[in-house]
């Protein structure tokens, strides 16, 4: 047992050595820190978000069940595209009328930024009656009757889409209800409308909007086992960002999907569609890295004319092309995410990072030095963890304490911008940094970021390499981790030295996966199950950070088959 | 340009979709149209609507004021295009948004978050505490309309930086900006000619009911089947959709002078959604379009809550205005940051005052649209200002403000009212005041006094 829960401690003892008594309670290593080597019990991940259960009754032991937290999630705007396309074989334009999907430091499919509003219903019913339209208008490009009768073809209809659009097949119920919306829409207007409104039902209803893992019994008390046709779901969702395609169906069907093997064998044939795995994968890291794009007006364009559209455009690609070069290389290691100097440049991005242009339009491979390795150097992070004119060093280190070693920052106090301190006009980023952290008690907190991020500091606002600082003296790139994992504690310089320690923790590596398991189940930090991500994480260690391991891992384990139905 | 609104075309008569479905399919069900067959009830007794207008860049703060004795007011070059309607205004200078400058953001978003919600931006995600004002209206309102609000925002560029309305603490209503889907969804149903076949949207429309009662019976037949916390996401979504067969059953009371409107668009101009393509240099196009459907929506009591945004602060040169806009500047938004150091300012002074321009034509659209027995602008709260005061340093201060409209006689015009030392917490609880809405403090309440005497 304790070697299936061992995640928990250096975390917890490194963060205890930091926060000791002076920063904020709540953090979830905090709650956690009860001093047992082995703090994971099947309800630990959740007891800290409340703060009412210091000491889990059972520490060291894990349930029978590793399952986890999975709350039922609603389609994302990325997802509800992609399903549109496939559900009609891409001849009907998605609407865009689908609401935007709001996100703030979680991942996207995480339920509690995404309620529906009222404005978000009305946008819903206005998306399903653009899609309904179009069918309606080309219904022979939908449906294909063959001669049958309407009403057979309805029935034929009902059951195709309706089974496609919910991911399983219809209940009797279900198919009665669609049934009966077509045969009212079809007596007054044809079939025609009658397929189009049961269209516009389905693409509201809430078997098509949200992820619903209803499960097929208990397998423990509070613990349910996934049907299929569910876990087919998550598959399709976390590897394709897209429902479930015919081949995944048919095994579910088979009821193949049960067995890791059988599910080994999807995910090994998902990840070969690199077309649809790319793309998915691209949005997990965007999201780890908390990433959503850098518009110009996000950036003083008096001190970065440079900063165009155009380059705003560039260095989002760049990063997406980035990290397919490290997913599609022999090694799609977290490691070379970390490290790796081969990306693709456009001229507009080639001109930020002093590399040879290609032809404008164009993108070609580059091999880049050192100071240009791994995820942390693009300009599209370093320009998203900045400020407007400035460098960002508690954006930068709270960026990598809380998605690469996963430790939680507490929130500052509420009177914290009240209280903040003045800085002399033009102060370098590093005397700002020495001012705060010896300011009242801020330091006890900013110690988790400002040194961390102050190792950034070779990296300006929009992440153009620079040797000299706003004062006129030489860049000073060193930066220390305080607490932390045992390979990556301890000073630094530069983030080519910061992330080749980041790569050598299996703390690290066990964190990547923790994230991935957030990404798939649409949970925070805190909701993930420390048992249910043992088993993944050991593996991902183990085939050394090797990311298409990591979700075959995830997509094998118990808690991929399974759901915790309450914290 | 050529007269906007007209008349339908189709000329036999207005019919309801209704009245076609009853007699067709006997399908009896609530749409979000009007009883056209009937005559409108256009009594003198109409409700009164609010509406919010708001221009982006701010102003030339040191030229912007009216001169004069405040009842016989002399107004500036730049609320010039606002003369023949002098009688029918009230220009309020002196007014802060104090949330602004303590926002934390940028100071698009600081002022843009917080221009209508007088609110602080504690979550720490840009978006504000609490409510925008037009939506504590729409709330006290709770009007039998099929719309709740209408948020419509010209040019479709920078929505993030300027959402600007919210229906709670960080809960953003968005804005439509294409007007041919506004078009689509508010009055594809409004005149029905019965010899015409009805349109795949007027028929889906026609459906909703049906539609969505099928949605909330999975919404409730799902409930039993899932945990504690998916229950409580089902049970939310059950409400809204609940809330909007509410709204759309709704019907409103269409004043004399609804009737479907006509979009004169050009044929080049780009109707593509928000965000791809926008072109803002469209934006002379965009803002008449709005303002036509704006109004058309306020006559035939779509809703009696409304707001026209512009959005572009940054994009457009204004070719219409046949300005030197860039000139040695990146955009327009970096000539108004360049004002203090501008010796002429004439080129700002015109951008401006077309702004100043476009609210005059709204006005006029109102003052045309009879209703009751008086006209649109009788039974109108409507409240313009810019999302800062001056543009040049991004600051709340000295808000452009103007009020049109007679609010159903709560609201004395022609006059220019000096409310300096007062905020918009103070001038948004006086709109509840006016509107006969009951007494309310607004905003951040430490930045509020309470109504003010306009």
């Amino acid at each position: 047992m304790t070697s299936a829960c061992r995640l928990g401690p250096p975390i917890l003892l490194s963060l205890g050595t930091v926060l000791g008594a002076g920063c904020y309670t709540g953090t979830r290593a905090d709650s956690h820190g009860d001093g047992e080597s082995t703090a994971a019990s099947a309800d630990s991940g959740d007891a800290s978000s409340s703060g009412a259960d210091g000491g889990d009754t059972d520490p060291g032991a894990c349930a029978s069940v590793a399952a986890g937290l999975a709350p039922m999630r609603r389609l994302t705007a990325v997802q509800y595209r992609n399903t549109i396309l496939d559900l009609f074989g891409g001849t009907i334009e998605p609407s865009a009328a689908f609401p935007v999907t709001q996100t703030y430091k979680e991942y996207s499919n995480n339920p509690s930024l995404n309620v529906v509003s009222l404005p978000t219903a009305m946008d819903l019913l206005q998306a399903a009656e653009e899609v309904a339209t179009a069918v309606i208008d080309d219904v022979d490009a939908v449906v294909s009757c063959d001669g049958t009768d309407d009403q057979a073809c309805a029935e034929a209809f009902v059951d195709d889409f309706g089974g496609r659009a919910f991911r399983r097949p219809l209940r009797d119920d279900e198919r009665a209800a669609l049934l009966a919306l077509y045969g009212e829409a079809a007596a007054s207007d044809g079939f025609a409308d009658g397929i189009g409104t049961v269209v516009a039902a389905v693409l509201q209803s809430p078997q098509f909007l949200y992820l619903v893992e209803e499960g097929t019994g208990e397998l423990a008390p509070g613990i349910v086992s996934l049907s299929d046709h569910e876990i087919a779901a998550r598959l399709s969702y976390l590897l394709w960002d897209t429902m479930p395609d015919a081949t995944l169906r048919e095994a579910a069907d088979a009821g193949e999907l049960q067995d890791p093997e059988g599910i080994q064998a999807q995910v090994e044939r998902m990840l070969a569609d690199d077309a649809r795995a790319t793309p998915a994968l691209q949005r997990f890291v965007r999201e780890w890295n908390h990433y959503d794009g850098v518009p110009t007006y996000d950036k003083d364009t008096a001190v970065y004319p440079q900063f165009t559209d155009a380059l705003s455009a560039s260095i989002d690609e760049e990063l997406s092309r980035f990290v397919a070069g490290v997913l599609r290389s022999d090694e799609p290691t977290l490691a070379q995410l970390l490290t790796s100097t081969q990306t693709e440049v456009d001229a507009e991005v080639a001109a930020l990072l002093g590399a040879d242009a290609p032809a404008p339009g164009t993108w070609a491979p580059v091999s880049l030095g050192p100071e240009r390795g791994g995820i942390l150097t693009r300009p599209a992070i370093l320009a998203e963890h900045s400020h407007r004119a400035d460098t960002g060093p508690i954006f930068r280190g709270e960026l990598v304490r809380t998605q690469l070693l996963c430790e939680a920052i507490p929130p500052p106090p509420p009177d914290a911008m009240a209280n903040a301190p003045e800085y002399p006009e033009g102060a370098t980023e590093r005397e700002r940094s020495e001012i705060l952290m010896n300011h009242m008690n801020c330091g006890t907190c900013h110690a988790l970021m400002n040194p961390i991020g102050l190792g950034f500091e070779d990296y300006d606002a929009i992440g153009t390499l620079r040797t000299v600082d706003i004062d006129g003296s030489a860049i000073d790139n060193s930066g220390e981790v305080v607490g932390g994992p045992e390979a990556v504690t301890g000073s630094f310089h530069g983030l080519a030295e910061l992330q080749a320690e980041l790569a050598a923790s299996d703390e690290v590596t066990a964190c990547f996966a923790h994230q991935l398991m957030q990404y798939s189940f649409g949970i925070t930090d805190d909701q993930v199950d420390d048992c249910a991500i043992a088993p993944v994480a050991e593996a991902f260690v183990a085939a050394d950070g090797d990311i298409r391991e990591l979700v075959i891992a995830l997509a094998r384990s118990e808690a991929f088959r399974t759901r915790k139905l309450e914290p | 340009m050529t007269r906007r609104i007209a008349p339908s075309s189709l000329g036999r008569g207005r019919l309801s979709r209704r009245a076609v479905l009853r007699g067709a399919g006997g399908i009896a069900v609530a749409l979000p149209f009007l009883e056209s067959i009937q005559p409108a009830r256009a009594g003198g007794d109409r409700p009164v609507r609010y509406l919010q207008f708001m221009h982006v860049e701010g102003t030339l703060v040191d030229e912007w004021a009216p001169s004069g004795p405040a009842d016989a007011m002399v107004l500036s070059a730049i609320l010039s295009p606002l003369e023949a309607r002098k009688g029918d205004i009230v220009v309020v200078s002196g007014v802060e948004n104090a949330a602004a400058a303590g926002y934390g953001e940028n100071g698009h978003i600081s002022n843009g978050h917080t221009i209508f919600t007088a609110a602080h931006n504690t979550h720490d995600n840009a978006m504000p505490d609490g409510p925008s004002i037009d939506q504590v209206i729409a709330d006290r309102m709770a009007a039998p309309t099929p719309y709740r609000s209408l948020q419509f925002a010209i040019g479709g560029g920078n929505l993030g930086e300027y959402q600007a309305i919210y229906a709670g603490a960080a809960d953003p209503v968005p804005s439509d900006t294409e007007p041919t889907a506004i078009f689509t969804q508010l009055f594809s149903d409004l005149e029905v000619d019965p010899m015409l076949p009805p349109t795949t949207i007027q028929r889906l429309h026609a459906r909703r009911q049906s539609v969505l009662d099928t949605v909330l019976g999975s919404l409730e037949g799902l409930q039993g089947r899932v945990s504690t916390a998916d229950r409580v996401t089902l049970e939310n979504h059950a409400d809204k959709i609940r809330e909007l067969e509410l709204q759309l059953g709704n019907e409103g009371n269409a004043g004399a002078g609804c009737m479907t409107p006509v979009l004169d668009i050009p044929p080049d101009y780009d109707t593509a959604p928000w965000g791809s393509s926008w072109d803002a240099n469209r934006d002379d196009v965009s803002s008449r379009l709005l303002i036509d459907l704006m109004v058309m929506a306020l006559a035939c009591d779509l809703t009696r809550v409304g707001t026209l945004q512009y959005s572009n602060y940054d994009g457009p040169t204004f070719p219409w205005l046949g300005l030197p806009i860039p000139g040695a500047y990146t955009g327009w938004h970096a000539m108004v940051h360049d004002i203090p150091n501008l010796a002429d300012k004439s080129v700002p002074r015109a951008v401006f005052t077309w702004y100043m321009g476009e609210l005059a034509y709204l006005l006029e659209q109102l003052a045309a649209m009879p209703d009751g027995d008086g006209t649109l602008l009788d039974n109108i709260l409507l409240f313009s200002t810019a999302e800062m005061g001056d543009g040049a340093s991004h600051g709340g201060w000295s808000l452009p403000i103007v009020l049109g409209g007679r609010a159903g006689g709560a609201l004395t015009t022609g006059r220019h009212s000096n409310q300096s030392g007062h905020t918009t917490g103070d001038l948004y609880a006086t709109f509840v005041q006016l509107l006969g809405l009951g007494d309310i403090t607004f905003g951040a309440p430490e930045l509020t006094t309470g109504p003010l005497v306009l």
